[in-house]
């Protein structure tokens, strides 16, 4: 599925938050949203998935507008994954993945739709914590959780707010191979938001820099990830050199002006 | 093959809990049958209990035994089984509603009660009782006012908490607020009211189940019957909405319609059954949190479980409210308060951390 996003812009009340932004998403694309705090990366997340409503501009998803599609529709197309999650009342993990079938049952689950909870727990390795109460583990399992919850929801884009920003190094290259192995094989996007540069540099296809509530710089990893475009978006001096052919990033500290 | 016999063995974990939630379920419906069987064979009257269940087969097969008397009769069947089901639909009615708030509303402290629209529902009953304005009339006066201030309260609530995009935190604010001034207005009356009107008030407040009649049913029955089963249907919507707006929404439920539409629902249920026996408050609020901590939180099982604990509490506090001191009845939602509170507070001790 195709995402086209054209003269965005929102605003929370009187504060500019996206001033234009245009974006194509190809399918079978793994594409980063980098930028410094407060930029616009989660705002845009939600304007794609519908859950703010942007001001001005469009979001198509193969050719459809968002702002025409209703929301179990928007549901069957794109899955979230937002960045904390919590349930007021006892809810086991099971049952957490479960809402991800959401949007394909009502009222009875299936055994089709068990299977695919399993699936979907298997592939992230925590089939362990299937009886578990999702508020009773960590944050980081938490997040494991909701990314299997989405994985549930079998849709053809995927939307990651900070989706491994919890976790250890260990479990952010798991998921990080996960996500990469979904793209790869099931030909679905995904879309998350990263902060550490270089998970985003090894894994994404695409990577666009938000800066001010526009595109700063897009294009490929090597191509955006270059010394000078780091320091005009974050502010940082860094040393670039490559690993595997990829942009490799050393901070080195940050620049006052 | 060891993976493939760990998968396994997580569906039927799954499958076994499920199970212990049915049987939880049979439990509660046995009880539930066991008690109302009891409730109808005592009371203030002396009769045997084969007398009493011989007036019930009577009743319901003409033919099949003969009555024991005109008395009996007129006491188990116009009395003693109406006011059974009485305290059974309004019992499951208060309970689901509080499962339902709870969710919907985002906060374990949501019931009717907390939402004012019981201090709506007393504020009507006064107003029909100390001044005689109602709209309703005859012999339904106090009620009619009672449901349709309740409901007033209600919408208040969602219409004014709307233009601030009906969040959860808003309906409880302007709940809280309009229960205060409800109240308020309540005592005003009181005040300045003759003192057999004022007591009349309060004992309309404390709640009865002794109006409850085959004629009260009649209203009662049927809304239950329709509402309940919506929002058990719905309560799948309510894990989704547990877990955050944002997270509904992005798994297809249009978060801000179903709140309205399950607060209205959840509102009439309320209205239409306090309206009738005053306020039992303590039902709606304890009962879904008594279902949760023994069975967990998903609200497919909580929301018709927690019907049942409320009916089956409601159903004993009332057999305990009328023969404890004979001929004394005391109050049902004094009654309710007695029974429920140290149930819920061991529980809450008891409980494991995380899992309110």
């Amino acid at each position: 599925m195709k995402i086209q996003i054209k003269d965005l812009e929102f605003s929370y009340s009187d504060d500019k938050v996206l001033k234009g932004i245009n974006l194509n998403i190809l399918p079978g694309e793994c594409l980063s949203i980098l930028g410094p705090n407060g930029t616009g990366k989660s705002t845009l997340i939600k304007c794609i998935d519908g859950l703010l409503k942007p001001q001005k501009g469009d979001i198509k998803i193969d050719g459809q507008n968002i702002k025409d599609l209703r929301r179990e529709q928007i549901a069957k197309k794109l899955g979230y994954v937002p960045q904390s999650s919590a349930s007021l009342f006892p809810l086991k993990v099971f049952d957490m993945v479960l809402l991800g079938r959401s949007p394909h049952i009502t009222w009875k689950s299936t055994k089709t739709d068990q299977n695919k909870v399993l699936k979907a727990l298997k592939m992230l390795n925590i089939e362990n914590l299937a009886m578990k109460n999702f508020n009773e583990i960590s944050g980081g399992q938490q997040q494991k959780v909701i990314i299997a919850r989405a994985l549930a929801q079998e849709t053809d884009i995927l939307l990651l707010d900070e989706a491994t920003s919890n976790l250890d190094i260990r479990h952010q290259l798991e998921v990080m191979d996960i996500i990469r192995k979904l793209v790869d094989n099931l030909g679905i996007s995904a879309v998350m938001i990263v902060h550490d540069l270089n998970i985003a540099a090894r894994y994404s296809d695409k990577i666009i820099i938000l800066n001010e509530g526009k595109v700063a710089v897009s294009g490929k990893p090597e191509d955006v990830l270059t010394k000078d475009n780091i320091t005009s978006t974050y502010g940082v001096e860094v040393s670039v050199s490559k690993i595997d052919n990829k942009p490799c990033i050393i901070p080195l500290k940050a620049k006052y002006a | 093959m060891k993976q493939k016999l760990d998968c396994q063995n997580v569906l039927l974990d799954y499958r076994k809990t499920h199970l212990k939630k049915v049987f939880f379920i049979v439990l509660l419906v046995v009880s539930i049958i066991v008690f109302s069987s009891f409730a109808i064979t005592v009371g203030p009257l002396e009769m045997t209990t084969k007398e009493a269940y011989q007036v019930v087969l009577h009743k319901v097969i003409p033919n099949l035994v003969s009555s024991p008397g005109e008395c009996i009769e007129n006491t188990v069947w116009f009395v003693r089984v109406p006011r059974v089901i009485t305290s059974l639909v309004v019992g499951f009615s208060l309970a689901v509603a509080g499962a339902v708030m709870q969710p919907v509303l985002r906060n374990p402290m949501a019931s009717p009660f907390t939402l004012g629209i019981s201090s709506g529902a007393g504020f009507g009953a006064a107003l029909a009782i100390i001044l005689g304005k109602s709209i309703g009339s005859g012999s339904y006066h106090v009620v009619a006012n009672a449901f349709f201030f309740s409901l007033l309260t209600s919408f208040a609530i969602l219409l004014l908490s709307k233009r601030k995009g009906t969040t959860p935190e808003m309906m409880i604010l302007i709940g809280i607020a309009l229960s205060h001034l409800f109240t308020a207005c309540t005592t005003v009356m009181q005040y300045f009211a003759d003192s057999w009107a004022t007591a009349e008030v309060v004992f309309w407040m404390v709640g009865s189940l002794s109006k409850g009649t085959w004629q009260t049913l009649k209203y009662m029955f049927p809304v239950a019957l329709i509402c309940i089963p919506f929002l058990i249907i719905k309560a799948w919507d309510l894990n989704s909405i547990s877990a955050g707006d944002d997270a509904a929404k992005s798994l297809g439920v249009n978060v801000e319609k179903t709140r309205l539409i399950l607060m209205i629902v959840a509102s009439l249920v309320t209205s239409i059954t306090i309206c009738f026996t005053g306020t039992i408050g303590f039902i709606g609020l304890v009962a879904p949190h008594i279902t949760r901590m023994i069975g967990g939180g998903d609200n497919r099982f909580v929301v018709p479980a927690s019907g049942l604990v409320g009916a089956l509490l409601l159903a004993i506090s009332d057999i305990v409210a009328m023969n404890i001191i004979p001929p004394v009845v005391i109050p049902i939602g004094v009654m309710t308060s007695f029974m429920g509170v140290p149930l819920f507070i061991f529980l809450i001790v008891r409980m494991k951390r995380g899992s309110l």
